[in-house]
């Protein structure tokens, strides 16, 4: 029997826009980011799901609630799909984070996997996201369901689906805001496959001018 | 940086058939046509720089309708490298067709897919004829955009490449559809790559309801 999974990046939010680190704290979605939500919405109408899952950050809800409601579904909310805590370093910019923590900075530019501000890595948020996406796939047999959750999250999820060592990360681009990534799990075999990676909600193709400065805006939520 | 957006050639009759294809040529049908003509208008949004193809007609047709989807402004480039993995005795039948007729080659394949089929191309094989390719194409267009249209089981590989994942997980990936888009990132100097999208439907459509076919 084959159960789908949908992941969906929450948004874009204030503090995306800012470009502030997120990490546990949270700032509520722009105006874009809940018209990416209602597309994302309209979107998830096309497919047959049964189940909302979601991050409990307010972000996360508040994509969750707008596609939950469209689709007359319930939300359960999980912790496990929060972002990658980045502890003292959230709610900061650059600027900030390199005036306040300017050693952890310039170390953090080199290792990509090390836990920031005394929160998190990369492998423990992959470790608790996993453990999340194991508990919506084994409960949904042969259905489809739609997981919010986001950036850093997400990519450490799907990492772990095609088994792609860390050091090869940094080759691997986030999802976008309210992007899709739709996995399938097979019962018989408990495996995973990747169907489809960061598809746009919007039909908007996922361009941008230098995507390689863009890395660390990722686990920026 | 080069961003190259690998598109998987449109169905063809023995796609529809889920026949293996290989090296033969078997042109799109009309599904095919009809699906280039999507990607095209998807591809409106896009810069482009270049249009690159498989000499293979389901490809170099797909391409051709890009190009004048597009304005005719490209035109098309033809890569050998960048056509489908060798099938070898395999090409032309399907999957328990194969089995009957070569048992033995199709358990060992089950088992480890990185072997040739039919005496054709190893996953490895394939994936250094076609890193070649799309490092000439970045050589060509160090900053641009450019389309490459190409087959399954290369684009397959390319995205793994992308990744620098090894061959032996390449299995967790689903196989891309006929008119799908990947998006890859590529740089020479200093060499890096990054894979940004996969297996994104031209029409924007849901994933699930399209059917795979190999080749």
């Amino acid at each position: 029997m084959l159960t789908t999974l949908i992941l969906v990046r929450h948004g874009e939010t204030e503090w995306n826009k800012a470009r502030r680190f997120q990490g546990h704290l949270d700032s509520p979605l722009t105006r874009l980011g809940l018209a990416q939500a209602a597309q994302a919405a309209e979107r998830l109408l096309t497919e047959q799901v049964s189940a909302v899952y979601s991050s409990d950050s307010g972000r996360g809800m508040q994509t969750a609630g707008a596609i939950a409601k469209k689709l007359g579904l319930e939300i359960t909310s999980d912790q496990r799909l929060r972002e990658m805590d980045v502890g003292s370093w959230s709610g900061l910019n650059d600027q900030e984070i390199k005036a306040t923590h300017l050693t952890e900075w310039e170390a953090w530019q080199h290792d990509h996997a090390m836990a920031r501000g005394g929160g998190e890595n990369q492998l423990q948020v992959q470790e608790r996201g996993v453990a999340a996406l194991q508990t919506v796939a084994a409960a949904h047999p042969g259905e489809v369901v739609v997981v919010v959750s986001h950036g850093g999250t997400i990519k450490s999820i799907v990492a772990w689906v095609i088994g792609l060592p860390l050091e090869c990360w940094p080759n691997f681009r986030g999802p976008g805001n309210c992007n899709l990534s739709y996995l399938e799990y097979i019962q018989t075999t408990q495996r995973f496959r990747l169907l489809n990676y960061n598809v746009p909600a919007t039909g908007v193709m996922p361009l941008a001018d230098d995507l390689f400065n863009e890395e660390s805006q990722e686990t920026k939520g | 940086m080069t961003t190259i957006i690998l598109v998987r050639h449109g169905t063809t009759a023995w796609n529809h058939e889920r026949r293996y294809q290989g090296q033969l040529d078997i042109p799109l049908n009309q599904t095919g046509e009809q699906e280039a003509i999507v990607v095209a208008q998807r591809l409106k949004s896009e810069k482009l720089d270049a249009i690159y193809s498989s000499q293979l007609s389901r490809a170099a047709r797909t391409a051709e309708v890009i190009a004048d989807g597009l304005g005719g402004k490209l035109t098309v480039k033809i890569i050998v490298g960048l056509q489908e993995i060798d099938t070898g005795t395999w090409s032309g039948l399907t999957p328990p067709e194969a089995q009957q007729k070569f048992p033995e080659q199709f358990a060992a394949f089950e088992k480890d897919k990185n072997l040739p089929r039919g005496g054709g191309e190893s996953r490895d094989q394939l994936q250094s004829r076609t890193v070649e390719a799309i490092q000439q194409i970045a050589r060509d267009y160090p900053k641009g955009t450019v389309v490459a249209v190409t087959h399954g089981a290369v684009i397959k590989v390319l995205a793994g490449w992308a990744l620098q994942l090894p061959i032996q997980f390449q299995p967790n990936f689903h196989g891309v559809v006929n008119g799908s888009l990947t998006y890859i990132e590529v740089e020479l100097e200093p060499s890096r790559t990054r894979l940004a999208a996969y297996n994104l439907t031209s029409d924007g459509s849901s994933p699930l309801s399209v059917e795979m076919s190999e080749g």
